[in-house]
């Protein structure tokens, strides 16, 4: 692998996970409305 | 709103169990095979780690609108008693033609199910394979056209295996089907997901630590990886490259088809649809990205070398890698090669059931909601539809029957669905209305600039996709403008929806010499039959609204 497409895959799993676990993360803890 | 009085909710409406429940039905009808043996192979092909601005940019202006928008539609629907996309489209505005436009959302589903279930039934009958050792002896090269029927010369085939399992997935999505949204839908995709997911990450952690000293590896995953990965710059300023990441989060997405509206119609009035929306969209990036393009392409690389896979996804397609290579190159891991086979072919079986769940659920609810045919017969009804279309696709393969279903229900319908949706929804709805809609009971702060991005942006990217699509040239696109300037002339590809409809490429007629068929006529027969299936839909819409008055809450 070179070295900017570490920082590639990298930068986009950082800001799809990142993403993705926060979300995830704010439905868990989100109280039912009801 | 809930008391209206043309509503036609029932009294005991159907909800959602949990809400994590839903968002792992959203996701799972968003994750399907192409998160694993598309994603990777369109990157590669489309600019590699390039490939990801321009699929980022889709998805945030693009993608995660039309899902608000569907969400959005499916709980204001819903709130009126619809489940399905004509009764929601009827509550957007004035005009009797708008449930028209909802007929899409009945007629994708029921048509992409008809192949789809097919293919779903190939990942099962492959799961039964690799555990018993079929692959040990018989390459899947060999294989596949024996199952598919598809070794004689031939445009019809009536292969025993394929319609054995093509029958069996069927009635598991029925059984599913008729059991309801929480015994049957929730519970297939909390049991699914997790399951896909843990099957997905093994088998990337496997296959990215192969090293030389293992049988039969030529190469580094890893050159594989950076295959996937490493950014060709000049991509960006491809036209394609665009124009292939806009599709990709497109079709990835399950956007245009009907179902997401379906689900979110399950909510509450208040209940949070920003939130969950995004989560779900955010879950399937995240199986296609991280996931989905850690296993094919570095498994392959490693056993192939990178240049028999560069050629093997030159199409844009990891599909051959996945169901002609890849069962064969397990039986390198030695005693966890059957498990590894059943567990990709196993992930690839619930990204697919959790994905047909959700294009029978609209047509049941539609049955159900308009007709008011009880759940059980809704899901036998829909299973029979699925198998008369589904064996024009089991029985014509050879012929092109199952691609035209493909091009036109899974790609060209979407695309047109999405356009006239995100247009119906910020037009005639109205924006305002619209976003206080998406907004409802947030429990997401979404920027208000989405507001416009909506009313503008998203409808001119999605007719940019579905231009693309229309005249999509077999050349770089600036050659083929140059062509056009210099010599008068368009190099139409035949894979797009002109060269499609004109049979670009294909110059025989609809008879051989001999008397017998050929393919051009097979695939005309295929869409007269898929516009007889949309015009039977109409019909039965026509028949369901006649002499019902819809209200439009302030309709602009």
């Amino acid at each position: 692998m070179t070295t900017v497409a570490w920082i590639m895959l990298l930068v986009v799993w950082g800001l799809v996970g990142g993403f993705t676990i926060f979300l995830v993360a704010k439905v868990l803890m989100t109280p039912p409305k009801d | 709103m809930p008391s209206d009085p043309t509503s036609t909710a029932s009294p005991k409406k159907e909800r959602w169990g949990t809400r994590v429940g839903l968002v792992l039905a959203v996701a799972g009808n968003a994750v399907g095979l192409g998160n694993f043996l598309r994603f990777p192979a369109q990157a590669a092909q489309n600019g590699g780690g390039a490939f990801l601005l321009p699929y980022l940019i889709s998805f945030l202006l693009m993608g995660l609108p039309l899902l608000w928008v569907e969400w959005a539609i499916g709980r204001h629907g819903g709130q009126y008693g619809h489940h399905s996309a004509p009764g929601m489209f009827a509550r957007l505005g004035r005009g009797s033609w708008l449930k028209y436009v909802g007929v899409f959302g009945l007629f994708t589903n029921l048509t992409v199910a008809a192949y789809y279930c097919y293919i779903e039934s190939w990942t099962l009958a492959y799961v039964y394979h690799s555990i018993v050792g079929t692959f040990a002896t018989t390459p899947a090269t060999e294989f596949f056209p024996e199952y598919l029927g598809t070794t004689a010369q031939s445009i019809t085939s009536v292969p025993l295996e394929a319609s054995f399992w093509f029958l069996l997935t069927l009635a598991l999505n029925v059984w599913l089907l008729s059991r309801g949204l929480v015994r049957g839908i929730e519970l297939a995709t909390k049991i699914g997901m997790p399951l896909l997911l843990g099957f997905g990450m093994v088998l990337a952690i496997k296959g990215l630590l192969l090293g030389p000293g293992d049988p039969g590896v030529v190469e580094s995953p890893l050159v594989g990886l950076n295959f996937v990965w490493e950014p060709q710059l000049a991509g960006l300023s491809n036209p394609s490259t665009w124009l292939a990441a806009a599709g990709q989060v497109f079709f990835t997405l399950s956007v245009g088809m009907g179902s997401i509206h379906c689900y979110a119609a399950y909510l509450r009035e208040r209940d949070d649809i920003a939130l969950n929306a995004t989560s779900a969209g955010a879950v399937n990036e995240f199986v296609e990205v991280i996931i989905g393009g850690s296993i094919l392409i570095p498994i392959a690389t490693a056993y192939l070398g990178l240049a028999a896979v560069q050629a093997a996804t030159s199409s844009g397609s990891g599909f051959d890698l996945a169901f002609l290579t890849l069962p064969t190159l397990f039986g390198q891991w030695g005693w966890f090669g059957p498990i590894a086979g059943a567990m990709w072919f196993g992930l690839l079986f619930f990204a697919g059931i959790t994905s047909s769940l959700a294009m029978g659920q609209p047509v049941l609810a539609f049955l159900q909601d308009e007709f008011r045919v009880k759940r059980e017969r809704a899901a036998l009804l829909f299973g029979a539809a699925t198998l008369l279309l589904g064996s024009m696709t089991v029985i014509l393969y050879p012929g092109g029957a199952f691609d035209e279903f493909n091009f036109w229900t899974g790609t060209f319908s979407l695309i047109v669905f999405a356009l006239a949706e995100v247009l119906i929804f910020g037009w005639i709805f109205g924006i305002e209305r619209g976003w206080a809609e998406i907004t409802k009971g947030a429990d997401l702060r979404l920027p208000g600039m989405f507001k416009y991005v909506i009313k503008y942006v998203t409808p001119l990217f999605i007719m940019l996709v579905l231009v693309g699509a229309m005249i999509q040239p077999n050349v770089p696109w600036g050659e083929a403008i140059s062509q056009l300037l210099g010599a008068g002339h368009w190099p139409l590809a035949a894979e797009s929806v002109l060269g499609k409809l004109l049979h670009v490429g294909d110059n025989t007629g609809w008879f051989k010499a001999d008397g017998g068929v050929t393919s051009v006529f097979v695939k005309d027969l295929t869409r007269v039959v898929l516009l007889t299936v949309f015009a039977l839909l109409a019909a039965l819409v026509w028949r369901a609204f006649r002499g019902r008055k819809i209200s439009h809450e302030g309709a602009q």
